[in-house]
C-alpha cells in the first residue's frame, strides 16, 4: 500500500484531472450528527476518510440563466442535470480506482436518487443514502448557510459535490473557520417560491467541532418546485410553460403531487416534458466578500485543499 | 494502414487501458462459428475481422456492500452501473472505433446492454437478445468463461465488471481463449438465490464459443427481465429504495408480454413516485464468485495493474 501523505495528495491530482475545482477530507467522526444509515461507516464498516469534491458552475452560465435577453435556463439545466453530474461521477469513479489501485477500499456516493419516504428508521422523506452537503463541510470546503446548503469562499453555492467513501487513512483537512460565509440576510428565505424555509424554527447541525443553526425546510414544498417543476417563476415560465399549480395548505402528500402533475400535463402537453426549475434559495444567496463582484476571477484565493498542497 | 498487425493490436489494447478500461481482449470471428446467423461480427461489418472486448471493473466495496446493513442502499451500484459505467464504455468504445477509422479501417462499437428484442427475431430464436452479445465477445476474446448461469466470468474480478465491444475490419492479432482453472464449480449459489426461479439447472444447454463449449444451464429471460428490467421483486433491490409493494411472477408457466405489462403498471400505480427511482441487480451476479477468489476483501493487486486507476 502506497504510503497515506502521499495518497493524498494523489487524489487530490486525480480529482483535479477530473475537473473538480475543490477537494477535501473528512475525517468520519464529524459525521457523528448524521444518522446512522448515512454516516460513511454505513457504507463502508471500516471508513476513515471521505474525499468530498466539487466541481464550479459556469459563472455566467448560472448568474445569467433567464435574466438576460435570451430569457433562457437551457444550459443551466443541461449542464447541471447531465453533463455536470457525469463529470462530478466520473471523477467519483476515478479516485475510488486511484485508491483501490493504492489497496484501498472505497465507495462512491452517489447524487441522483433519493428514498421518497421514510425508511427503516431514517424519520425523514426525500433523503439520499449519503449526505453531501454535510461531507463538503466535514471536509473543510465551507459551512452551511441558513438554506442549508453549503457555501465555500471560492463559489458561494454555485458548485455540484460528490462525495468517497474510503477505509484510506487519508489526513483529515481542517474544518473552515474563516468569516462567516453566510450572514443571515434572509433572502434564501425571502425568495423562496414555494414558502418551504421556516426561519423561526432552526435546527442545528453539528459537523465535526463546528455547530450549525439552519432553517427548517418543508422538503415536500421544496421539490413541489425544484423536482416537480410545478411553479412556473421557478424556470418553467422560460421554457414556454407558464403553469403554476399551488401546493395545498399544510402538509403536501404524494396524492397532491401526483394529482398537480396531471394537471399540469393536461394545460402544458408536450412542452411539460421539456421543462427546468432553478433553487431561488442557491441562486439568490452571495456571500458578503461576492457581493458586487462580476466574474469568477474577482474573488480572492482561497487556500483550498489542493492548493495548500501546491495542487491547484 | 501503415502499423503493423502486432504493433496496431497493442495501440488499440493501450487505448482501451488509457480510457479506464481494465480488461481487453481480442477476439477471431471465425469463434463464433456457431452462433446464431445474425449476431456474428459479420453480421454487423461484413468484412469484420476482430472484435475488441473489453471491460471495466465495479468498485469492490460498491459491489459488495450494496445492500448491506446499515446502509441499507443499491443506490450507487445502480447509478454508477447504468449511468456512469455505461457512459465510460461506450466512450471507450467510440474512441477505440474513431482510432481504427483514423487508420483507415472500419470499425462499429457496439451498444453497452440495454437494447432488447424482447421476442424472438427473423432466425434468433432467443427472446431478451440484443443484435450482439458483449458477454460471448469477451469470452471469445479470451477473457473469460461462460459460468451455469451463462454470464461470464474473469479471473481478475469473477462478475464484478461490465463489457462492451468494437467490431472492425482491422487485422488485429487475436488473444488465445481462456484455458485456465475452471471459473465456475457448479456451487449453484446463483440457481438458488434467485428470486424468480428464472435458472433451470435441469435443463442444461451448450454454447460453442471458438474452442470451447461450455454447459450452461437454461434461462428463462421473461423470468429474468420481470426483475430485472422492470424492478418488480422487491428483494432483489427496489426494496432499498424503499419500495415495500412486491409483485413476483408467476410461480410457473409462461409469461406473457400482457402478464409482465399489467403487473408493471400496477406496480407503477402502487409504489407512485418512488417507481421512478428503484433497480433491480441479478442476485444470480451479486452471489456468484469464482472459487479463487471467495474470502478476498478486495480485488487482487495484480488484477489492477493494466488501466492508470
Amino acid at each position: 500500500m502506497t504510503d497515506a501523505v502521499e495518497i493524498k495528495s494523489h487524489v487530490i491530482r486525480v480529482a483535479r484531472e477530473a475537473d473538480m475545482d475543490l477537494v477535501g477530507i473528512a475525517a468520519v467522526d464529524r459525521f457523528e450528527s448524521v444518522h446512522y444509515r448515512l454516516r460513511p461507516q454505513a457504507h463502508l464498516p471500516d471508513a476513515r476518510a471521505v474525499v468530498s469534491m466539487a466541481m464550479r458552475y459556469p459563472r455566467a452560465m448560472y448568474e445569467l440563466a433567464g435574466v438576460t435577453e435570451a430569457e433562457s435556463n437551457m444550459s443551466l439545466d443541461s449542464y447541471e442535470n447531465s453533463h455536470m453530474r457525469e463529470m462530478l461521477m466520473v471523477a467519483a469513479m476515478d479516485v475510488t480506482r486511484y485508491l483501490e489501485k493504492c489497496g484501498w477500499l472505497a465507495v462512491p456516493m452517489q447524487i441522483t436518487h433519493y428514498r421518497v419516504h421514510p425508511y427503516k428508521d431514517i424519520p425523514d422523506s426525500w433523503t439520499r443514502d449519503f449526505d453531501h452537503n454535510v461531507a463538503a463541510v466535514a471536509a473543510g470546503l465551507g459551512e452551511l448557510g441558513l438554506h442549508g446548503e453549503p457555501i465555500t469562499p471560492e463559489y458561494g453555492t454555485r458548485q455540484m459535490f460528490i462525495s468517497v467513501v474510503t477505509d484510506a487513512p487519508l489526513e483529515p483537512d481542517p474544518i473552515y473557520d474563516g468569516p462567516p460565509l453566510c450572514d443571515r440576510c434572509m433572502k434564501c428565505v425571502e425568495t423562496c417560491h414555494m414558502k418551504a424555509f421556516d426561519p423561526s424554527t432552526r435546527k442545528t447541525v453539528t459537523i465535526g467541532e463546528r455547530t450549525f443553526e439552519v432553517a427548517a425546510k418543508d422538503i415536500w414544498r421544496c421539490m413541489w418546485s425544484r423536482r416537480f417543476m410545478l411553479n412556473a417563476d421557478a424556470g418553467p415560465r422560460l421554457c414556454g410553460l407558464d403553469v403554476t399549480v399551488d401546493p395545498p395548505d399544510g402538509p403536501i402528500t404524494e396524492a397532491d403531487v401526483q394529482k398537480a402533475q396531471a394537471l399540469k400535463g393536461e394545460k402544458g402537453g408536450m412542452q411539460t416534458w421539456y421543462i427546468y426549475a432553478d433553487r431561488a434559495c442557491e441562486r439568490n444567496c452571495i456571500p458578503p466578500h461576492h457581493r458586487g463582484r462580476q466574474r469568477r476571477t474577482d474573488t480572492q484565493p482561497h487556500q483550498a485543499a489542493g492548493a495548500a498542497e501546491g495542487q491547484a | 494502414m501503415s502499423a503493423a498487425p502486432e504493433e496496431l493490436t497493442r495501440q488499440v489494447k493501450q487505448l482501451a487501458r488509457d480510457n479506464r478500461m481494465d480488461l481487453v481482449g481480442i477476439a477471431d470471428p471465425a469463434r463464433y462459428h456457431a452462433a446464431p446467423r445474425m449476431v456474428r461480427p459479420q453480421a454487423h461489418l461484413p468484412a469484420a475481422r476482430a472484435v475488441v472486448a473489453f471491460a471495466i471493473r465495479y468498485p469492490f466495496a460498491m459491489f459488495e456492500r450494496a445492500g448491506k446493513e446499515p446502509a441499507c442502499s443499491m443506490m450507487s451500484l445502480e447509478v454508477y452501473q447504468n449511468k456512469t459505467i455505461g457512459r465510460l464504455l461506450t466512450r471507450a468504445a467510440m474512441r477505440i472505433a474513431r482510432s481504427l477509422e483514423d487508420a483507415g479501417y472500419e470499425a462499429k462499437p457496439m451498444t453497452v446492454s440495454g437494447r432488447w428484442r424482447v421476442h424472438p427475431y427473423k432466425d434468433i430464436p432467443s427472446n431478451w437478445c440484443a443484435d450482439f452479445s458483449n458477454r460471448h465477445a469477451a469470452v471469445a476474446a479470451g477473457l473469460g468463461e461462460l459460468g451455469l448461469h451463462s454470464l461470464i466470468i474473469t479471473p481478475q474480478f469473477g462478475m464484478k465488471q461490465r463489457f462492451c465491444s468494437v467490431i472492425t475490419d482491422a487485422p488485429l492479432v487475436a488473444d488465445p481463449m481462456y484455458t485456465g482453472p475452471p471459473l465456475c464449480d457448479r456451487c449453484m449459489a446463483c440457481v438458488r438465490v434467485c428470486p424468480v426461479k428464472a435458472i433451470d439447472p435441469e435443463k442444461p444447454q451448450t454454447l460453442t464459443i471458438g474452442q470451447r463449449t461450455f454447459e450452461v444451464a437454461a434461462v428463462d429471460h421473461w423470468r429474468c427481465a420481470w426483475s430485472e428490467q422492470t424492478n418488480m421483486v422487491a428483494e432483489e433491490g427496489p426494496t432499498y429504495f424503499g419500495q415495500q409493494q412486491s409483485y413476483p411472477p408467476p410461480a410457473d408457466g409462461e409469461i406473457t408480454d400482457e402478464m409482465l405489462l399489467q403487473t408493471f403498471w400496477r406496480r407503477c400505480r402502487e409504489v407512485g413516485l418512488q417507481a421512478g427511482m428503484t433497480h433491480a441487480m441479478g442476485a444470480c451476479m451479486r452471489v456468484c464468485n469464482p472459487p479463487h477468489l471467495r474470502g478476498t476483501q478486495r480485488f487482487p493487486a495484480e488484477a489492477l495493474g493494466a488501466a492508470p486507476y
